[in-house]
């Protein structure tokens, strides 16, 4: 187990700044995952965690010794990559005993540890199996176990679930955690999918544009966003509101009184922490689509359209509030 | 079937007969005068001292140029620099020359000592003809292997030789198993090479198939060293077309910037070497054109000299005419593989494959054993010279330009095809109006193939070629067999100076028509 601190790294490509001053702490033992758009540069980090990229500035530590200049082979670093990698032409018993072969192991005793880890990810019966006789989740589990076979000290997930159907990344994501339990690894877990990120992670950081704009325990950065960018991300409704008197904020054409004095108020909530109210907001529903976890609603409130999760059938028009409303501020900074 | 159909399906089948014909003429006319006389030329001591050295030349030709050619094939699949296009174009270059060029360069740079004549000039010849090829289509294979590959081997603690050995290296083994033997069978039927370097010592078996058969009148022997040829190389196709990479045009590996450390940036210096070497022979050949042998004046006036009407016609017909026939039969050549392929790709899919089967027939043949094969039919039948020429050029083009508008058609969207039927066209009128125009690029490539190959091929063209059909290569192979180089080369510079041009076109066109693709 190390920890992992990134210091003021930048990494640009061309003209394009994919890093820029990035400071994150990752502690020994947790699953952290880091969740962006595409291209904001989650990957680019990852790679420099692991060694495959070189920053322009700034220093990588692991438990306060500086690894920004050694290879990925001096880091003890396990890492899942998106397109997997499995090596076509090796068994899964040869791919997962690779690692420990090129750490040293004499090739017995590294079959023997790998079997070990093939019965640990269930997938006993399938060494002599080539990557392309397996199934999709199978071939993840076989890249699970070849990163975690050398027993790195930090494990790096480049969105290795993404291909995957929604049952089969949730099992995976379930194995992953099992293991970290287990075993007893500093993960990183880069994802665009925030469910994903929240189902696995201790501690959830956000980027846009090379720079990570909130970090934090995974149910404190999902309650406090920080910012209009992080909480859409996150999955939730964001209303401006604009103040028209003491604690009294317009929306539209509806008037709403909120414990803040701000010039210029965010709202923010997610679909599923509403209730119906008389003195909440007014909206039209525009569309409806029934889940097992009741009616998911397209609501218009004015000119802004929010999703909510409604418990009943409703009619054509809903009053509801938010149960943990969110404010941000032009003034907060988390 | 409806009556559309079935003519369509016929029009096919008719390509389909066309080959059959062709390719069964040559080997069944092979086949019914060398069998008789087999024993004969097995028992033949110089025939069997000219299949061993075939396979030994071969061998290291083979060898020498896979090795040289994966250094730069790893750079080139892995780096991305300026110039790295222009470095992997002149390394590719020698691959695109005629093969007389490469002879007559190899010969007259062997005569000022550079590297001893006979077998090591035969194999530097062979080596710098084909590696660029190899490196072609090991860097396309290395292509294919995405970098996460190598970078998962890193990850997990995997040495640069390491990583090497147990992923790179057995990754690219089918790569490299199939430029091997690719390059073992162009070396072992290679016809201009050993002809003007080897000397009587050192004769491949094609050498001594056409020195039977030209020099010696002995047509029996040579039909019947012919089918030892025939049964050697159908054996080596099939094993180069069994170690061919699976079809993966995708090119999954991302390329950096330029390598940074010293041990491939040794291989880069290597790489640069190379493709300025690559040069030096086309560059002497050159020169040798522009200067007058004994003098050493400058007298560039010998291209304007032999293309004069009338000179010198004692070694057969005069260069001009030479260049006539050498256009015409390309022409012929370009017409006729088209056609053909027009008609198999419009026909159903069974026909098409088998089509396409047959094409690859000749791929097993050497031009030599085709040649001899038309020759023995034809003479049989009164089959005229310039038929015969063409027929061989069909055959040894076939392969290239059916793939070129098959591949094509198989990226056109079927339904543009059915459209065209549905808004009253019938399936042939649809190929002409709707599939060709919208596969127009690789239509131009492949009569650039057809017409390329029939310009720069050698062996076939010198063994059924009369005096009045002879074309421009057989002018040189005739002007360097009495020594006089000057012509030889500067007859040989302005076939390499056709194929290029031939080629520049093809590219533009390529990259012209691109939009059609899209």
């Amino acid at each position: 187990m190390v920890q992992v601190k990134l210091l003021g790294v930048s990494k640009r490509f061309g003209t394009t700044l994919a890093l820029n001053e990035v400071n994150l702490t990752v502690p020994d033992g947790s699953i952290t995952a880091v969740v962006g758009p595409s291209g904001c540069g989650k990957t680019t980090m990852l790679r420099i965690i692991a060694g495959l990229e070189v920053p322009d500035s700034g220093r990588v530590l692991f438990d306060d010794e500086d690894v920004t200049d050694l290879s990925p082979r001096d880091r003890k670093v396990g890492m899942v990559f998106q397109d997997l990698a499995l090596f076509p032409h090796l068994t899964v018993l040869d791919n997962v005993a690779f690692g420990l072969v090129a750490r040293g192991y004499e090739r017995d005793e590294a079959r023997k540890h790998a079997i070990s880890l093939i019965k640990l990810l269930r997938l006993d019966g399938l060494e002599k199996r080539y990557p392309h006789q397996l199934s999709g989740g199978q071939q993840q589990r076989v890249a699970l176990a070849r990163a975690l076979a050398p027993n790195p000290s930090v494990l790096l997930l480049d969105e290795p679930f993404g291909a995957l159907d929604a049952r089969l990344r949730e099992q995976l994501l379930w194995e992953v955690r099992r293991l970290h339990e287990e075993r007893n690894f500093t993960a990183i877990h880069v994802t665009h999918d925030q469910a994903e990120a929240l189902a696995i992670a201790d501690k959830l950081a956000i980027m846009k544009d090379g720079k990570i704009i909130r970090e934090g325990p995974s149910e404190e950065v999902v309650r406090t966003p920080g910012s209009e960018f992080a909480a859409k991300f996150l999955g939730a409704n964001v209303l401006r509101l604009k103040k028209v008197g003491p604690f009294m904020y317009r929306i539209g054409q509806q008037i709403l009184k909120v414990e803040r004095e701000e010039e210029e108020l965010l709202l923010a909530f997610y679909p599923e922490e509403v209730e119906p109210s008389e003195e909440g907001l007014e909206g039209r529903v525009k569309a409806i689509s029934f889940s097992r976890l009741g009616y998911r609603l397209i609501v218009v409130i004015d000119s802004e359209e929010v999703e909510i999760l409604w418990k009943n059938r409703p009619s054509l028009r809903v009053r509801f509030r938010p149960t943990n409303p969110i404010f941000i501020t032009a003034g907060d900074v988390f | 079937m409806s009556m559309k159909r079935f003519t369509f399906a016929k029009l096919g089948l008719v390509s389909v007969v066309i080959m059959l014909v062709l390719w069964g003429a040559s080997s069944l006319g092979l086949f019914l005068h060398g069998i008789p006389y087999l024993p004969q030329a097995i028992a033949d001591k110089a025939i069997r001292r000219a299949l061993k050295f075939s396979f030994a030349q071969a061998f290291v030709s083979a060898l020498l140029s896979v090795i040289l050619a994966i250094p730069p094939a790893y750079l080139d699949a892995t780096y991305d620099f300026k110039g790295r296009k222009l470095l992997k174009t002149m390394v590719t270059m020698p691959f695109t020359l005629p093969t007389i060029s490469v002879a007559l360069s190899f010969l007259l740079l062997s005569r000022t000592g550079i590297f001893p004549g006979g077998w090591p000039s035969i194999i530097a010849a062979h080596v710098y003809f084909n590696y660029g090829m190899c490196s072609q289509i090991i860097s396309a294979s290395l292509s294919s292997i995405s970098t996460d590959v190598e970078e998962a081997a890193d990850t997990l603690g995997a040495s640069y030789w390491l990583k090497m050995r147990a992923i790179v290296l057995p990754l690219l083994t089918k790569g490299i198993t199939y430029s091997f033997t690719l390059t073992f069978v162009l070396c072992f039927t290679s016809f201009a090479i050993p002809l003007l370097l080897g000397g009587p010592r050192y004769r491949t078996l094609e050498v001594e198939i056409y020195s039977l058969y030209k020099v010696f009148l002995d047509e029996k022997l040579a039909s019947g060293a012919a089918i030892i040829q025939l049964a050697v190389t159908s054996i080596l196709s099939i094993i180069a077309l069994r170690s061919l990479p699976a079809a993966r045009s995708k090119e999954v590996r991302v390329r950096r910037g330029l390598p940074k450390d010293p041990f491939h940036a040794t291989l880069l210096v290597y790489y640069i070497i190379m493709a300025f070497t690559a040069l030096y022979p086309v560059a002497y050949l050159l020169y040798r054109s522009l200067f007058n042998p004994l003098t050493d004046e400058f007298s560039p006036g010998v291209y304007i000299k032999i293309f004069s009407r009338g000179f010198d016609p004692s070694l057969g017909t005069s260069p001009l005419n030479s260049l006539i026939n050498s256009l015409f039969f390309a022409a012929m050549t370009s017409i006729s593989t088209l056609l053909v392929a027009s008609l198999l790709i419009s026909s159903t899919p069974r026909i098409k494959d088998l089509g396409m089967l047959i094409s690859l027939f000749p791929l097993g043949t050497s031009s030599i054993s085709l040649a001899l094969g038309l020759y023995a039919l034809g003479s049989k039948l009164q089959i005229p010279g310039w038929v015969l020429i063409t027929s061989s050029h069909f055959l040894i083009s076939a392969p290239f330009t059916f793939r070129s508008l098959e591949a094509g058609a198989s990226s056109i969207d079927p339904t543009f095809m059915d459209a065209a039927e549905t808004l009253g066209l019938d399936r042939l009128d649809a190929t002409f109006k709707v599939l060709l125009p919208l596969i127009l690029p690789s239509v131009l490539v492949g009569s650039f193939y057809a017409f390329v190959m029939s310009i720069s091929e050698t062996s076939a063209v010198a063994l059924l070629s009369t005096p009045e059909t002879q074309t421009l290569t057989v002018a040189a192979l005739r002007y360097s067999g009495v020594r006089r180089f000057q012509e030889a080369t500067a007859i040989s510079v302005l076939v390499c100076l056709m194929t290029w041009a031939l080629l520049v076109l093809h590219s533009l066109v390529e990259r012209k028509m691109k939009w059609i693709r899209r």
